[in-house]
């Protein structure tokens, strides 16, 4: 069987695809030179390489940020942004990056709070804490203590020289978005004002331009587990999901990666595995 | 003056503290699949329920399963169940002593000393130690007992409410008996209604 190689068809979308990852990279770039006043919250579908160039770009700079990863709830969050904001010198501006916050985003009031806190410059958490609270470990409970107002139930955390960077797979949404109930409505409407305060990056690529993106990241930022790959390798993986586009059974980057694995375990026959157990059976 | 941390210092001291609640939150998960585990063996095999019907040979048994009540709860008694049977079924009342035709009334002095285990066969009695003999223990009975086994829960409360017409306490599958049960064979003694003076052992195959 011959081997496809990229042609002049496909150059256009990885084009496309690198002008958006530049766009990506440059909005990280921006949101730690705080050149905006707004925090940075990115969107994309899942498996583009979001953490990955954040990271990529804080070690670049020199600078250390505080991570966050997969809060579960507006709780959690809480009890680890007292953790933080209570040890850190108040006078030196800090990076938090909130890694996969759709959980935070779930209901109408954390959206709520989350909106009230990046006006106020402060997270404002009133309910009662008796339940949560006594499952918390010690040193969280000293660090949601610090935070308390004597005969107040709730809690109050400064969130001043503080630049949060918010990365997700959940698109905020906006006037065009359509609700049933109306729950969804407020909801709706909360999370209009969310992306007011917030500097919110959409890259809702799908289709060829999501090919694009994960070809020209292949081809011309390889992934670290892709180093050994030459040139007609990597090409020939990337015209073959083009080619299987619409049965493939997941798109992002770490299919290709899982693609080339494939390639270097079986050198003769890797084309029929790539067939049976990449491809949905139609 | 306060201390501040470095930024590595507050990310480690984040995992730490993540690290702890998944430490707390898996034992918590490891000791409800071990209660599972137990309530499983309890209800589903791996051992045989043997349920015992009340018998003049169980009489230590009785007396011991007692003792580990506790004093203050109604199936306590201060007499154990093995004088009881004793007064109700082997001690003879000396009636003979003080049949006035016979020994025309030699020994009626000792009624007074005797009156303290003034105990008897005779219906007539109604003296207060007569009445604790046999009223206390109903379910005694002058007779070995019988066994019956079981490899499920279900077969025994099955079998107790077909034969004897009353569920078997629901105490064997409970949390504390579970745990029990993983270690050494468990024992539980009926004491009141229909199912009175029956017993239930569950051992480890």
């Amino acid at each position: 069987m011959a081997i496809k190689l990229i042609s002049d068809k496909h150059k256009l979308y990885i084009q496309e695809g690198a002008l958006n990852r530049s766009m990506l990279r440059k909005a990280i770039e921006r949101a730690i030179d705080r050149k905006t006043k707004r925090d940075f919250y990115i969107y994309s579908p899942p498996g583009l390489g979001k953490t990955y160039t954040c990271d990529t770009v804080f070690a670049e700079k020199g600078i250390e940020a505080v991570e966050l990863k997969g809060n579960s709830s507006l709780f959690a969050f809480v009890v680890d942004l007292a953790g933080i904001m209570r040890y850190r010198n108040p006078k030196e501006h800090i990076y938090l990056f909130i890694d996969d916050c759709d959980n935070l985003l779930l209901n109408i009031d954390s959206v709520n709070t989350l909106k009230i806190g990046l006006d106020e410059n402060k997270i404002l958490y009133n309910k009662q804490l008796a339940a949560q609270y006594n499952q918390l470990e010690e040193q969280q409970k000293e660090d949601l203590d610090h935070y308390r107002k004597a005969g107040r139930n709730g809690i109050e955390i400064p969130i001043d020289n503080l630049t949060i960077i918010w990365c997700s797979n959940y698109r905020l949404k906006d006037a065009s978005a359509k609700a049933k109930s109306d729950n969804a409505v407020v909801k709706n409407i909360n999370e209009q004002a969310l992306r007011r305060r917030l500097n919110a990056r959409d890259y809702d690529v799908s289709g060829d331009t999501l090919w694009g993106w994960i070809a020209d990241c292949v081809l011309n930022e390889t992934p670290p587990s892709m180093q050994s790959a030459n040139t007609q390798q990597l090409e020939q993986i990337v015209v073959w999901m083009y080619d299987n586009w619409d049965r493939l059974k997941e798109h992002n980057i770490s299919f290709a990666e899982k693609l080339y694995e494939e390639m270097q375990l079986e050198p003769a026959d890797y084309l029929t595995a790539w067939e049976f157990d990449y491809l949905i059976n139609v | 003056m306060k201390q501040y941390l470095t930024i590595k210092e507050i990310n480690d001291r984040l995992q730490a503290t993540r690290d702890q609640s998944f430490r707390k939150k898996t034992q918590q998960y490891i000791d409800i699949a071990n209660n599972s585990k137990a309530h499983n063996m309890a209800n589903y095999g791996n051992g045989t329920y043997t349920l015992r019907s009340p018998g003049n040979d169980l009489l230590d048994f009785y007396d011991e399963q007692q003792k580990s009540l506790d004093p203050t709860s109604k199936a306590y008694s201060m007499i154990p169940p093995s004088v009881v049977f004793h007064y109700r079924f082997e001690h003879d009342y000396p009636a003979e002593l003080f049949n006035k035709s016979l020994n025309y009334g030699r020994y009626a002095y000792l009624r007074d000393q005797l009156s303290d285990y003034h105990v008897t066969k005779d219906p007539k009695d109604k003296t207060y130690w007569a009445q604790v003999y046999t009223t206390r223990f109903r379910w005694l009975i002058n007779q070995p007992h019988k066994e019956y086994q079981f490899k499920l829960k279900a077969d025994l409360d099955k079998f107790a409410i077909e034969h004897i017409g009353q569920k078997i306490s629901g105490r064997l599958s409970t949390q504390k008996s579970t745990n029990q049960l993983l270690n050494e064979k468990h024992v539980v003694t009926i004491w009141r209604g229909k199912l009175a003076g029956w017993s239930v052992i569950w051992e480890a195959d």
